[in-house]
């Protein structure tokens, strides 16, 4: 007797041989495929009932004690984090300043973010003041510079007056030769100086190139005292800040080239 | 086993499976294998066995979620293989494998139920042509109402419809089916 067979419910008359032909596809499979399927029926009860039963309540008790450690780290961490960040000064200036006014309740002396603020204010201002930055200094120099007249011009400018700008700086770090026999005292070395007009030499040197004429001979003009050129007017001054006036007409402005101004104004 | 009622007989049985009976599993194996086993092969199923396989396994697996008494138990087993018919469908749609032919399926039959078969006048490749007529639902409910001998609720179960709708399904069937036969005769 079995538990699990009944007696077929559909009968009809004119359809009894398609039914008894519908019945008879089942099939019982052959005893190796029932022992395989037994088999694995009897490995699939046993094995996995007594795990089941029990990963459960394994699994919560597992997981809910590293959860809670795993969170009580995590704010930890975080706590250490923002912790040594403010005893560092490095929080963001709004945080610092709360940060450091609760702790100051508490007696505990922690950087400000305005005192911070007031600190690196002091710093630039003394770079501004004082010698100039490198790291500012340094892409606007080509690799082909050379160092020295930088420091020359430096001493120069302890002597004679306020730190330099930005501008005189670049300046004064581009090397010419013309520049420093304009500076000399002797006014032999000072004729090279000519080369210093270079927009009214650049337009004679231009036209004499373009006429055929030798490039001697027409610097040679405007050392003579060419009128275009403008070397009267841009004869060196005994005082040292003229150096610095001189330097920004040996790089004229665009427009000035156009209008034939020396003085690039 | 005699001395059950039909219900607790029911409850009895379900409960042995659980206690995980080897009597209890060899029963309801050797009951219910050769049903899938014959609805999955006249749903044109590959490999018929290995169908039945995977639902017992399945049903190992999940009868610990399992509710209910044997009626119960039987409507879900045929839902699964119910599922794992239609799956291999389509698996072999997407992957071409030529279905079991009706003539194939004859000559498998062979000893099975062969004074019955013998008596009748129908053989099973001429009665799996007459179904392949009917419609996807017409086929599920006729065979599993003939071939599992569930009832028109249990059949409802199995493809979730209301057991009106399995009963009108049933009767266009038969009524294809005999019309089918009268106008083969």
């Amino acid at each position: 007797m079995s538990w699990f067979r009944r007696q077929p419910d559909l009968d009809d008359a004119e359809l009894r041989d398609a039914l008894i032909a519908l019945r008879s596809l089942r099939r019982a499979p052959d005893p190796d495929t029932e022992a395989r399927h037994l088999a694995a029926i009897r490995a699939a009860a046993t094995l996995p009932a007594a795990p089941a039963a029990t990963a459960e309540p394994r699994a919560s008790a597992a997981w809910r004690l590293p959860r809670r450690s795993r969170f009580a780290v995590a704010l930890l961490a975080a706590l250490l984090a923002t912790s040594g960040l403010a005893v560092a000064g490095e929080l963001p200036a709004p945080v610092q300043s709360a940060a450091a006014a609760a702790a100051r309740t508490v007696g505990v002396g922690l950087p400000d973010a305005s005192e911070a603020d007031e600190a690196g204010r002091g710093r630039e201002a003394e770079h501004q003041r004082g010698a100039p930055e490198p790291t500012r200094s340094s892409p606007d120099r080509p690799a082909t510079e050379h160092p020295t007249p930088r420091t020359h011009e430096s001493s120069e400018r302890d002597a004679t007056g306020p730190a330099p700008s930005r501008r005189s700086f670049r300046h004064g770090t581009s090397v010419n030769p013309a520049e420093d026999g304009a500076r000399d005292d002797d006014g032999d070395e000072r004729e090279p100086a000519a080369p210093r007009v270079p927009e009214s030499d650049k337009r004679d040197r231009g036209a004499g190139e373009r006429s055929g004429g030798g490039e001697t001979e027409d610097s040679g003009a405007s050392a003579d005292g060419d009128p275009r050129s403008g070397t009267t007017e841009q004869s060196p001054d005994p005082a040292g800040d003229d150096s610095t006036d001189e330097r920004e007409a040996s790089v004229p402005a665009p427009a000035a080239e156009a209008d034939g101004d020396p003085q690039g104004d | 086993m005699h001395f059950f009622s039909r219900s607790r007989s029911g409850a009895a049985a379900v409960e042995a499976l659980r206690r995980g009976s080897d009597d209890a599993w060899i029963d309801l194996y050797r009951t219910l294998a050769p049903t899938i086993i014959g609805y999955a092969r006249a749903r044109g199923a590959a490999d018929p066995e290995d169908i039945a396989g995977e639902v017992f396994t399945q049903v190992v697996r999940d009868l610990p979620r399992f509710e209910g008494d044997e009626t119960a138990l039987r409507s879900w087993i045929f839902t699964i293989a119910h599922r794992r018919v239609l799956d291999s469908a389509r698996r072999a749609r997407r992957r071409p494998v030529e279905l079991a032919p009706p003539e194939r399926l004859e000559a498998e039959a062979g000893a099975v139920d062969g004074e019955a078969l013998a008596a009748a006048s129908l053989d099973q490749a001429s009665v799996l042509r007459l179904m392949r007529q009917l419609t996807e639902e017409q086929q599920t409910v006729v065979l599993l109402r003939v071939i599992g001998d569930l009832t028109v609720e249990e059949v409802a179960v199995v493809m979730a419809k209301r057991p009106g709708a399995v009963k009108a399904l049933q009767r266009r069937a038969l009524a294809a089916l005999r019309e089918q036969l009268d106008g083969g005769a």
